[in-house]
């Protein structure tokens, strides 16, 4: 960055640079639009940015983001407190709600395995859910962690841990993409597909 | 391939992946031609991108490349061995994620190693096998990939005076990078005894096709005397630990906890 730039200008576009995804071009463009914008436009996303951090804390039992532990999710009475789905990402949770349907509970592991990059068993929320199932008894386990190598590994794991407390475990179907044409589905979700197919309701 | 916007076509396997923005991965792949290198896969993310099955780790797959400003850019890909044995199965997964870990960690950025690529699509082959002994596929991976990266360990002539070894109980040395006699390995410390059984398996295992060695049946003795050589080679080499090895252990010591309830988590 040039040195004409005031130091608070750069310093915002240092700290937006270091988002996820998001380049010097980018960091530069959003910086110059909060320069421009009416004041309450950057009030409201510091106020934002402060909350984030200062309010929220992960919820006792399931680990998802909140701000009053337990999360809303678990202490609703009129979820089923028996149905777990676990999920790596806090953003899985979202997706799930948004289908309206799911009545139970969740667990979030936050993360996935993947041995290459380190990631192991110890840095999820693995042990907490034995923990948590051993505390209360649950009627079934229903495993959506992400349909690809790492989310398979993490689902496997937790099948293992969970297995031995005689707790139902199911997966979330790998299924076609709705919208698309088979000929274009990829040679894997297809063969995934077959091997979840079901009976015709 | 170097300079920019020209188009590569090449066989790959992927090694690693991670998130990039919204909806992209960055990828490191270890291809045929053009050995490791980095490249963005845009779009795979959602799961109706035509793609995105293709680019999923261990797999083995056509891409077309092109150079973009930084990174090499994935513009089309093609499955060719999905290897779907690996998927089902935790230790599986551990060994190829460890074939990759050596190839990530040994390899040089876009130097192309052909023996090493050859190797990998072999090994992964290999562990899909039904009924093989995956400790067996991996020392033999491990030995080879040492041998096509330039580090392969001393297992005919002795490794302090150079002199061709016998048939018989011998040491081993990862400072001297290979199998030292008796005679050359008094008064030096660091020397691992290697017992003549142990050193028959790795001489047969350097020498021989995969498909020789993979009717062998290993004792566990032997076993943990290969493992223990090839890694402390491994560490001593790359001055790292290997993440897929740990891995391997908790999923062993998870297993072994099922099969005896008894013992506390
Ligand atoms: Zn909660
Ligand atoms: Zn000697």
């Amino acid at each position: 960055m040039s040195q004409v730039l005031p130091p608070s200008v750069t310093k915002l576009i240092d700290a937006f640079s270091r988002l996820p995804g998001v380049g010097s071009k980018t960091a530069s463009r959003l910086t110059y639009y909060l320069l421009r914008a009416p004041e309450d436009v950057s009030l409201a996303l510091s106020e934002a940015l402060v909350e984030l951090k200062t309010k929220t804390q992960y919820c006792e039992i399931c680990h998802n983001i909140t701000e009053d532990s337990p999360c809303p999710v678990c202490r609703d009475v009129r979820r089923d407190q028996t149905t777990i789905v676990v999920v790596e990402d806090p953003l899985d949770v979202v997706a799930v709600e948004r289908t309206g349907s799911y009545r139970g509970v969740y667990h979030v592991l936050h993360g996935a395995i993947s041995p290459v990059d380190g990631i192991g068993p110890d840095h999820l929320k693995l042990k907490e859910l034995v923990e948590r199932i051993e505390a209360k008894p649950v009627a079934e386990v229903i495993i959506a962690t992400n349909p690809n190598m790492e989310g398979e590994a993490t689902a496997m794991y937790v099948k293992q841990m969970v297995e031995p407390l005689g707790v139902k475990i199911t997966r979330l179907a790998r299924g076609l993409p709705s919208g698309g044409d088979l000929e274009y589905v990829d040679t894997v979700t297809l063969m995934r597909a077959f091997e979840g197919r079901g009976d015709m309701k | 391939m170097s300079s920019r916007g020209r188009v590569a076509k090449t066989r790959a396997i992927i090694l690693r992946r991670s998130d990039l923005g919204e909806a992209d991965r960055l990828v490191t792949l270890f291809t045929e031609d053009y050995g490791k290198i980095r490249a963005v896969a845009k779009g795979v993310r959602k799961p109706t991108a035509k793609a995105a099955g293709h680019v999923e780790l261990y797999t083995l797959a056509e891409v077309v490349l092109s150079k973009g400003r930084d990174l090499y850019i994935i513009t089309q890909v093609e499955l060719l061995e999905p290897f779907l044995a690996l998927q089902g199965d935790l230790h599986r997964i551990g060994y190829a994620s460890l074939f990759a870990e050596l190839v990530d960690r040994f390899a040089v950025d876009e130097m192309q190693i052909p023996e090493a690529f050859d190797l990998l699509v072999n090994g992964l082959n290999w562990l899909s096998e039904p009924g093989v002994d995956l400790r067996l596929v991996s020392r033999y991976y491990e030995m080879h990939i040492l041998n096509a990266m330039g580090y392969a360990p001393t297992f005919f002539t002795c490794a302090i005076g150079g002199e061709r070894l016998q048939p018989e109980d011998q040491f081993y040395s990862v400072i001297e990078g290979g199998v030292v006699c008796r005679d050359h390995a008094a008064g030096h410390v660091n020397m691992t005894a290697l017992p003549l059984p142990v050193f028959k398996v790795l001489r047969h295992m350097m020498r021989s096709e995969w498909e020789t060695i993979k009717v062998l049946t290993v004792g566990p003795l032997i076993h943990h005397d290969l493992q223990r050589i090839l890694h402390n080679t491994i560490i001593f080499l790359l001055e790292k630990r290997l993440q897929s090895v740990d891995f391997l252990r908790r999923v062993t010591e998870l297993e072994e906890r099922n099969i005896d309830p008894g013992h506390p988590f």
